[in-house]
């Protein structure tokens, strides 16, 4: 049994094969090793390097004082890594337990293929305290900041609201959002395949550099009034909606601007779209009276009237085959009293003396037609009527402010340029951008847009609108001891392309002091019910916001009071009595000889204005707001309880949003944590009580004191 | 027990390839389990230990003796693969362990030596009579139904080493190439109807191997992982214990089927390469025992072991550097695992029995 010569080349040709299919493989070594290295060796470092991105904090949002209107807290959140979990399903079914959140979810998160996950986020700190207690391995909490807003709704439309990865999706949040938001950091990190960082790995990091901060024209204490006084004429005309400007007219700086509706940007989405919409500066409506000032502010300039000139108002006036009504026949009146009376035949008159060119090029000088240029988002143009269509009957209805619409924003700046010696300025509602540090980057000075109309003109027009509020149809909105000038207006609405009788927009436009203008105001209340003339229902809003600016800004009245002589009563100081329970609130007022008024319901006061500190004239009414004390969502303060019983201190810690654990009975002699440690919000205080001795007792009865 | 003349005989440096082999693997072993390098050295060493008594005793018996006895062998073979199939445990979706006691053994791996012993055997008594494809149904059958019943644990890849097997030593008996040809064709053809006969993730690593980034997570991982692990080692290697990718978890099974991952990643090309020379000595020498046999029998009977050993090298590096699909063949020598070291003890035992008793010894 020799092998055969076949078998031996059959064993010569395996063994070229064999050495073939080895050298292939060796080639393959080379081509992977030497020749490819790089690429792998790149792609091995990769895949160990994590890179964490580090969130910076977003800028914050104050007024013109420094005062926070958006804040960021800081808030947990739930992570999990699912590489580092080896019984998914028992983490999901405490983790779903913990979160409220169902458990087959939470599987498919805790199970995925990733080193990284979201689970919930921004969770409370009492979920948080569960999540932590569960101590379960490849589960982390993560603090993230989110946005606050600490006064609710105030000054929502100006302000808008940051999303979930603090992005701005409206309002100033959206405009600026580039400089709020800064730049993200980064830290890489060298880590294993489980994502465990390794000691001893390659390590960078790249800090983060927080959002800029930006600083408002807004005024809270201002915007407060704004706010308030909206409330009020919405109560009390069951109007659709409302709106309020207050700027300074000498910089077209913004200082309060609200609208009802109006929305929390803590709970954007929890109201509908159409209340976040912001009226004042999006609303095309027309103005009707009110915009008798640009008439006015035109023929004068124009020259084409003087306020001597007569008029006689039968009641109406015949233009082209048109016959146009007026409210009243006013019969012969000098122009001062047209304006005075708001008669729309002496308007008509003066502006048919003008050509529809000259009237159109002091319409679209004092800014209608175009964008104002506040930064706000969302601002319209209104509507004119293109010049060409523009007939006798069309130019002496927008003589008097129909057939024409203009926003609230427009107004206030037009009667700005009045008060500011027919120079019109763009709005304007930041003021500065300051770094994180502080340090102001950019800062906004006023812009003059142009000079619509010399400033003689101008202060011929604010001596007419001051007749108004003195002895015309905006006698409402006098303030004794002030110079104010303004203007009323009430227009019908169209509906369906005809006006109505029943829906109207009542406006009064203002400002003051006449010698030295500090304040201007619009107040447009849209459809109220029941009395709807501008006078009546708008008039008042204004002097009341106007009242209380001046005051709070300090402004002394230009004319002695003819009734009262209160500059020579002694002033009296305000004293704050916010968090103080309505009870003792009142004492501490009636101890001033304040009177007070309480608004709202509740067991503390919550808000009061004026604010502490500002001096006032003895008699002055303080407008005091009860309410319930919001557990703040971040840290709060821990009171101190000394002396309190039981149901004192079980209240007073319910009111901050902090939970009693009593030990003993009796009056509280020791806390844990101490008095002033800021814990989170939900924490347990734990109290130890101890029945009361001789000379503690009296002092335990008193009530709380203020925090 | 040795005739000392048949010692002097030995083939001297395929054992010290061997030697060498399973030294460098007792490191590699320890790297590639970064939890605790004790813990498979500790078992390797037992079976080495127990490898080496296999490897004694299979010399000391002359291999003319086993042809007398390889019926026997041919149905226990096939018995314990039933048993296999029958009362096996499952591991990863395939049942191939058998329990014995405390060990757990793996029939099919002891099935690759006996398939050679009676196919050699076969083949050397009939090889002159196989003149029609028609005479080589007899040998098929041998093969097939172990190979069948390997199919069905799953185990691809061992099955995969029969039909290498059954090819190269038909090939060397000297069968015509027309009916080589026609099985290598009809193999070809099969090939879809088997493939839809495979479990999906086998499917899965065959598509995978044509294109890893198809599922780079799931199937396609473990290769992409082992060349990039590969890959970052270059011409020097990161070092024993210094290789990222093994020591930090990214690759898959390193201890056992992607050892050579290792190897690449820590010791480097010069090395790795260096390691399949130790490789192509003993497949070298392996194949010059075929040529120098004292029979036919002899001849088939290192045929198989080298083609065993070849494929099992070929198959497995080139999975772990990309060129070959995932069918989780160990690494002869290398790879952690005790069934494997055992049968290749035994098959290199054979190999220099052959290669031993290739002389007439006149007493």
């Amino acid at each position: 049994m020799k092998q055969t010569l076949l078998m031996r080349r059959r064993i010569a040709i395996f063994l070229l094969l064999v050495t073939l299919a080895y050298s292939g493989l060796a080639a393959r070594l080379f081509y992977l090793q030497v020749l490819n290295n790089a690429r792998y060796r790149s792609e091995a470092l990769a895949q160990r390097l994590r890179e964490i991105e580090i969130q910076p904090k977003r800028g914050i949002i104050t007024d013109r004082n420094g005062k926070k209107l958006a804040i960021n807290v800081s808030l947990d959140s739930v992570v999990v890594n699912p590489r580092q979990i080896s019984d998914p399903e028992k983490v999901a079914r405490e983790l779903a337990a913990a979160l409220e959140m169902p458990v087959d979810q939470v599987l498919a998160k805790v199970k995925k293929n990733t080193s990284f996950e979201w689970v919930q986020r921004k969770i409370d700190p009492a979920k948080a305290k569960r999540v932590r207690d569960l101590k379960l391995d490849g589960v982390y909490l993560v603090e993230e900041s989110e946005r606050f807003y600490p006064n609710g709704t105030l000054a929502a439309h100006v302000l808008g609201f940051a999303g979930i990865d603090n992005q701005g999706l409206e309002g100033l949040e959206l405009v600026y959002d580039k400089e709020l938001r800064g730049t993200p950091g980064r830290f890489i990190g060298e880590t294993d395949a489980y994502g465990r960082e390794i000691p001893g790995g390659k390590k960078q990091y790249v800090p983060s550099k927080n959002g800029d901060n930006l600083v408002l024209t807004l005024d809270e204490v201002i915007q407060h009034i704004a706010e308030r006084e909206l409330d009020r004429v919405m109560q009390e005309t069951q109007a659709k909606g409302a709106t309020i400007i207050v700027t300074n007219p000498r910089t077209g700086e913004i200082l309060a601007l609200a609208n009802r509706p109006t929305f929390n940007p803590n709970k954007p989405l929890a109201v509908p779209e159409i209340n976040r919409r912001n009226l004042a500066v999006w609303y095309n409506y027309e103005p009707g009276s009110t915009f008798k000032i640009v008439t006015a502010a035109a023929a004068i300039e124009d020259g084409v009237v003087k306020e001597s000139d007569r008029f006689y108002c039968r009641g109406g006036l015949q233009v082209a085959d048109h016959y146009i009504g007026c409210v009243a026949a006013h019969g012969s009146q000098t122009f001062a009293e047209v304006v005075k009376n708001s008669c729309n035949v002496g308007f008509m008159t003066v502006g048919l003396r003008m050509s529809k060119e000259r009237f159109y090029h002091y319409i679209t000088a004092f800014g209608f037609g175009s964008v104002p240029g506040s930064d706000l988002p969302g601002e319209a143009e209104g509507i004119l009527l293109p010049l060409d269509r523009v007939g006798p009957v069309e130019q002496a209805n927008i003589s008097f402010g129909q057939g024409i619409a203009v926003t609230p924003l427009q107004m206030i700046t037009m009667v700005g340029a009045i008060a500011n010696h027919g120079v019109l300025l763009k709005p304007q509602i930041v003021r500065e951008i300051r770094d994180d540090s502080g340090k102001v980057i950019k800062s906004f000075a006023p812009v003059e847009v142009r000079q619509v109309v010399s400033p003689s003109t101008a202060d011929r027009v604010t001596r007419l609108l001051e007749g108004v509020v003195e002895e015309g149809t905006g006698r409402q909105a006098k303030i004794p001891g002030y110079r104010l000038a303004g203007k009323t207006g009430t227009a019908q609405k169209i509906v369906g392309g005809h006006y109505v009788s029943d829906k109207h927009v009542a406006s009064f436009i203002g400002f003051g002091p006449v010698d030295d203008p500090r304040l201007a105001v619009l107040v447009v209340v849209d459809e109220p019910k029941g009395a709807y003339y501008g006078g009546v229902v708008a008039a008042p809003v204004f002097k009341r916001v106007m009242e209380d600016s001046l005051r709070y800004l300090g402004i002394p009245p230009s004319v002695p009071p003819e009734e009262k002589k209160e500059n020579t009563e002694p002033a009296v100081e305000v004293p704050g009595v916010v968090n103080l329970p309505p009870e003792a609130a009142k004492k501490v007022l009636e101890d001033r000889g304040l009177p007070y008024k309480l608004e709202g319901e509740g067991s503390v006061i919550i808000d009061q204005t004026p604010p502490p500190g500002t001096v006032v004239a003895p008699g002055t009414r303080i407008i005091l707001v009860q309410g319930e004390a919001k557990p703040s969502p971040g840290v709060v303060t821990v009171p101190n309880l000394r002396g309190q019983t039981i149901r004192q201190a079980a209240q007073t810690l319910a009111e901050i949003g902090l939970t009693l654990k009593p030990v003993g009975t009796g009056l509280a002699v020791r806390q844990d944590p101490a008095p002033r440690t800021r814990v989170p919000a939900g924490s347990l205080v734990v109290v130890e009580f101890q029945p009361p001795t001789a000379d503690e007792q009296g002092e335990g009865a008193g009530p709380p004191t203020t925090p | 027990m040795f005739d000392r003349r048949l010692l002097k005989n030995l083939d001297y440096v395929i054992m010290g390839a061997v030697a060498a082999l399973t030294t460098i693997s007792l490191f590699v072993i320890m790297s590639a389990s970064p939890e605790d390098p004790f813990y498979f050295v500790k078992r390797q060493l037992l079976w080495i230990a127990v490898g080496l008594v296999a490897f004694i005793i299979t010399l000391s018996i002359d291999y003319h003796d086993l042809s007398r006895y390889t019926r026997h062998l041919y149905y226990l073979n096939l018995a314990l693969l039933v048993a296999t199939l029958l009362l096996g445990s499952e591991a990863k979706g395939a049942q191939r362990w058998l329990q014995i006691g405390p060990v757990a053994l793996q029939p099919s791996e002891f099935a690759k030596i006996i398939i050679i012993v009676t196919l050699a055997q076969l083949l050397s008594e009939k090889a002159p009579e196989l003149r029609t494809l028609r005479d080589l149904v007899p040998v098929f059958i041998h093969v097939g139904v172990p190979m069948l019943l390997i199919l069905k644990q799953p185990d691809l890849g061992t099955s995969l080493v029969f039909a290498a097997l059954l090819f190269v030593m038909l090939f060397v008996a000297g069968v015509r190439w027309q009916h080589l040809a026609a099985v290598a064709l009809s193999g070809v053809a099969a090939a879809p109807v088997l493939f839809h006969f495979l479990k999906d993730y086998q499917k899965k690593r065959l598509l995978a191997f044509i294109d890893p980034n198809i599922d780079p997570t799931g199937a396609g991982y473990h290769v992409i992982q082992s060349m990039i692990a590969i890959g970052s080692g270059r011409l020097w290697g990161k070092g024993l214990f210094g290789g990222t990718q093994n020591r930090l978890g990214f690759l898959p099974e390193q201890h056992t089927d992607f050892i050579f991952s290792v190897i690449g990643e820590e010791l480097g090309f010069l090395r790795a390469a260096g390691i399949l020379i130790l490789y192509f000595i003993i497949i070298y020498r392996g194949i010059r025992v075929a040529a120098k046999a004292r029979d036919d029998f002899g001849t088939l009977l290192a045929t198989g072991v080298v083609t065993m050993l070849t494929f099992h090298v070929l198959v497995n590096v080139g999975m772990t550097t990309g060129i070959m699909p995932v069918t989780g063949i160990p690494l002869p020598f290398m790879s952690y695992g005790g069934s494997s070291y055992l049968t290749n003890m035994i098959a290199v035992g054979l190999l220099l029995n052959v290669h031993m008793r290739r002389q007439k010894i006149l007493f």
